[in-house]
């Protein structure tokens, strides 16, 4: 159902409203998701990079994020279907489209 | 010799002599002491065992009396003070107690001064450590077999690492003097045999004269690239008993071998290489052996705005340096020089740890391979520290610190002066480089920045450096997934003491002890960012630093997990679509947490933590410098993300 408003909520003003929250509770299970299948283990729990990069704030389109998830090219463990739904990747893709963008350099003591 | 030594070596003589007498009578009487034919009669109270034993003459004569004369272990401790060691780290042993009491009561424990461990690995590892800060070997003294046995991994590491340290086993060789029990359970035929795979050199001396050659021969193959540990099995009976009269000792000169350098048609050719090259690179590892060789690197760099790739197992170029870049560079190069790299092969190829074994070159084909380095004249066979067979176009065996002026001139003579334009544009394309990747650095330090709950090593780098940028520092320890080597300026030979050699873990706490020490006496504030499980092995370090007033910040990087293991079995999990819901089992470091702060003030420590607030950081930081600062050493514990 929620994938439905989704797909709806890119076409008409009016679902959007309603899909909002259902995102920030894909957002927040996607969250669970992330921490108990591993990803934050070596992506770090804000997806913010550790042995493998950086994934978020700013993650890929949904379409070459689940491509990559699936086929790793290089030292990432493949997540296949037996192992992580598409239902449960989507949720994994709002939670990392969740997570806003890092202060500026500047405004911290990194820019001082 | 005193005058109540002579007389003593007299006492000794007659004793000697009533032995000969016991010895003929104990043919007719074996395990009569008949020497002792005039023992007291036994007395009315019921007398402890060793007394019943002495009172029932059942006191097997001993082949030696040590009470008297010049013990031989002060012969051995004058030979040691010959070497200017200033420190012999310990943990005390029986097969060594001869020359423990001479270090202390006859060479005043200074120079060498005696540092208390609680583990030989540590000790071994504070050995490697101090080495990297001080450029001077330490001496260990441990106990043969079950002290070697504790020291074996730290030395691998050492060796690895191709640090110097001389180590001294107790040992009793002659099953007739030596102790029964567990002094003899604690003897070998070749206590060395043990990590003679990697040491560079042994022996197991049968007089005081036999040491005095070997220490000296010791200490100078150690300290002659490659350098590498090296080991002496020191009897317990010549340490204790006292030296022969008549013996006339000496102590040989020890002169510094000159390192090797490099051939001079084979430099020449390296050099035409690289005045030549579109694009070269140079790859660093071991080769600043001393401050000098910093320098040296960059002038080399600069002649030819080649860029440098640091490997960081010694500190051989500052990374605030324009020429400073990533390994990405060497997949651009068309000249690549590897400077004392143990692993050239892994410099220029990649693997890659998946489900399908995944193996390709980094270098584009026809790239040009010059390797300098003294890993080709010294190599052992058991070990795989040699790493992969890498052919290259140009191998010259030899120190290349000591063949970079060499090389330098021989560059500068070289280069044509139409390449000079080319070299020039190098160098303007290196600037902006050097430039985009500190932007990007810092903009990569933010990532994560309000972690709670576990903290961002971008954040617990940055905030460390806040602190310190200010002050004369050095670094030591986990470089908190490259943070730390992006975000600090690495500029002074001193501020970055490398890595294990052998990624034997359990080696950072104890080395970076060392490396404190190492620094003491020049007032530099020790930063040690410390791996949780790393810390583990043998926490006692914590207790050394505290014994011998050695102060170092200790940042706890604490992420609760063997991480790396972590992801080893997550990995083979998804490859088996098994899943990865049960990776922390046999990797975690929770249920309980350990509270590093409590085990630190346990051990004499000052403990702050743990720490899962980011913006807690700073005040912890500061308050944590002016303790290390008054002289003592502190630790804060602060929980982080993996790396
Ligand atoms: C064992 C370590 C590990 C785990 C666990 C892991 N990854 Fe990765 N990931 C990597 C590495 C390393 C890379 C870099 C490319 C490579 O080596 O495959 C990567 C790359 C990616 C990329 C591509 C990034 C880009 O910009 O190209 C995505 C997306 C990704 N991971 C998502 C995930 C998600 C979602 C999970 C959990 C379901 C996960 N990863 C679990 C190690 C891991």
């Amino acid at each position: 159902m929620q994938r439905i408003l989704k797909t709806a909520a890119a076409v008409t003003g009016f679902v959007v409203l309603v899909s909002s929250s259902a995102l920030a509770q894909d957002a927040e299970n996607g969250n669970q998701l992330f921490q108990a299948k591993g990803c934050w283990t070596c992506h770090g729990t804000m997806g913010q990079g550790g042995r493998g990069p950086k994934i978020a704030p700013g993650p890929l389109a949904f379409e070459a994020f689940a491509a990559y998830v699936r086929q790793p090219a290089l030292e990432m463990p493949p997540f296949r279907e037996p192992i992580l739904s598409d239902a449960e990747l989507q949720d994994i893709h709002a939670y990392l489209l969740s997570i806003p963008q890092p202060p500026d350099p500047a405004d911290t003591i990194v820019g001082q | 010799m005193t005058k109540e030594n002579k007389g003593a070596s007299v006492d000794r003589r007659k004793f000697l002599a009533g032995v000969a007498v016991a010895g003929a009578a104990a043919t007719a009487a074996p395990l009569k002491n008949t020497a002792r034919a005039a023992a007291p009669a036994p007395n009315a109270d019921r007398p402890v065992a060793s007394v019943q034993t002495a009172e029932n003459g059942l006191v097997q004569p001993g082949p030696y009396s040590y009470a008297a004369g010049k013990p031989g272990s002060d012969f051995m401790v004058d030979v040691i003070k010959s070497l200017d060691i200033d420190y012999v780290v310990t943990n005390p042993a029986s097969s060594c107690r001869g020359l423990h009491e001479s270090l202390i009561n006859y060479g005043n424990n200074t120079k060498p001064q005696m540092l208390t461990c609680m583990h030989e690995e540590s000790g071994a590892a504070m050995a490697h450590g101090y080495y990297k800060a001080s450029g001077k070997p330490m001496m260990c003294l441990f106990h043969g077999t079950v002290g070697l046995q504790h020291a074996t991994m730290a030395l691998y590491n050492a060796w690895c690492d191709r640090v110097p340290i001389v180590v001294v086993v107790g040992n009793h060789g002659d099953a007739a003097s030596r102790r029964p029990g567990v002094p003899t359970a604690h003897s070998a035929i070749d206590p060395i045999g043990l990590i003679r795979d990697f040491t560079k050199w042994d022996d197991q001396p049968w007089s005081l004269q036999h040491y005095a050659e070997s220490m000296i021969r010791a200490y100078k193959i150690a300290m002659t690239p490659p350098m590498e540990p090296v080991a002496l099995s020191l009897d317990g009976h010549i340490q204790e008993a006292p030296i022969p009269e008549g013996s006339e000792l000496f102590i040989p000169k020890y002169t510094p071998t000159a390192p090797p350098q490099g051939d001079t048609n084979a430099v020449r050719e390296a050099a035409r290489l690289l005045a030549n090259a579109e694009n070269p690179v140079i790859v660093a590892d071991r080769m600043a052996r001393t401050p000098e060789g910093m320098p040296l690197l960059i002038e080399l760099a600069e002649l030819l705005n080649a860029t440098v790739v640091n490997q960081y197992n010694r500190m051989n170029f500052p990374n605030t340096h324009y020429l400073s870049g990533g390994g990405g560079a060497i997949a651009r190069a068309d000249v690549v020089l590897g400077l004392e790299l143990t692993d050239f092969f892994g410099a220029v190829n990649r693997f890659v740890d998946s489900e399908h074994f995944q193996l390709s070159s980094r270098v584009r084909p026809g790239t040009k391979l010059i390797s300098i380095g003294v890993g080709d004249l010294y190599t052992r066979a058991n070990y795989q520290d040699f790493q992969r067979l890498q052919p290259v176009d140009v191998s010259i065996g030899a120190d290349a610190q000591a063949t970079l002026p060499a090389l330098i001139e021989a560059v500068r003579q070289e280069i044509p002066e139409a390449r000079r334009a080319t070299i020039a544009t190098r160098g303007d394309n290196a600037r902006r480089a050097f430039a985009q990747a500190r932007e990007n650095a810092l903009q990569e330090a933010m990532w994560g920045w309000n972690s709670t709950g576990k903290v961002s090593l971008g954040r617990l780098a940055s905030e460390i450096w806040d602190k310190v940028k200010g002050e004369n520092w050095a670094f030591c320890g986990d470089s908190l997934n490259g943070n730390v080597t992006r975000l600090w300026t690495f500029d002074k030979a001193y501020q970055h003491n490398g890595g294990s050699g052998g990624a034997g873990v359990g080696y950072n706490l104890p080395a970076a002890v060392g490396a404190a020490l190492g620094h003491r006496e020049h007032g530099r504030l020790v930063i040690n960012v410390q791996n949780d499980g790393d810390s583990m092995y043998a926490p006692g370090a914590y207790w050394t630093s505290a014994y011998h007033n050695i102060p170092m910040l200790t940042i706890m990087n604490n992420n609760r997990a063997y991480h790396r293991e972590v992801m080893h079995v997550q990995s083979v999990g998804n490859w088996r679509n098994r899943g990865v819901e049960n990776f922390m089992i046999g990797n975690e470091i929770t249920k309980p947490n350990i509270d590093y702060a409590t085990l630190a003030q346990s051990l004499g420590v000052n403990g702050i933590g743990p720490i899962t607030d980011p913006s807690e950081l700073g005040a912890a930081i500061t308050r944590g410098i002016a303790m290390v600062k008054a002289g003592e050493p502190a630790l804060i514990d602060v929980v982080t993300q993996p790396s």
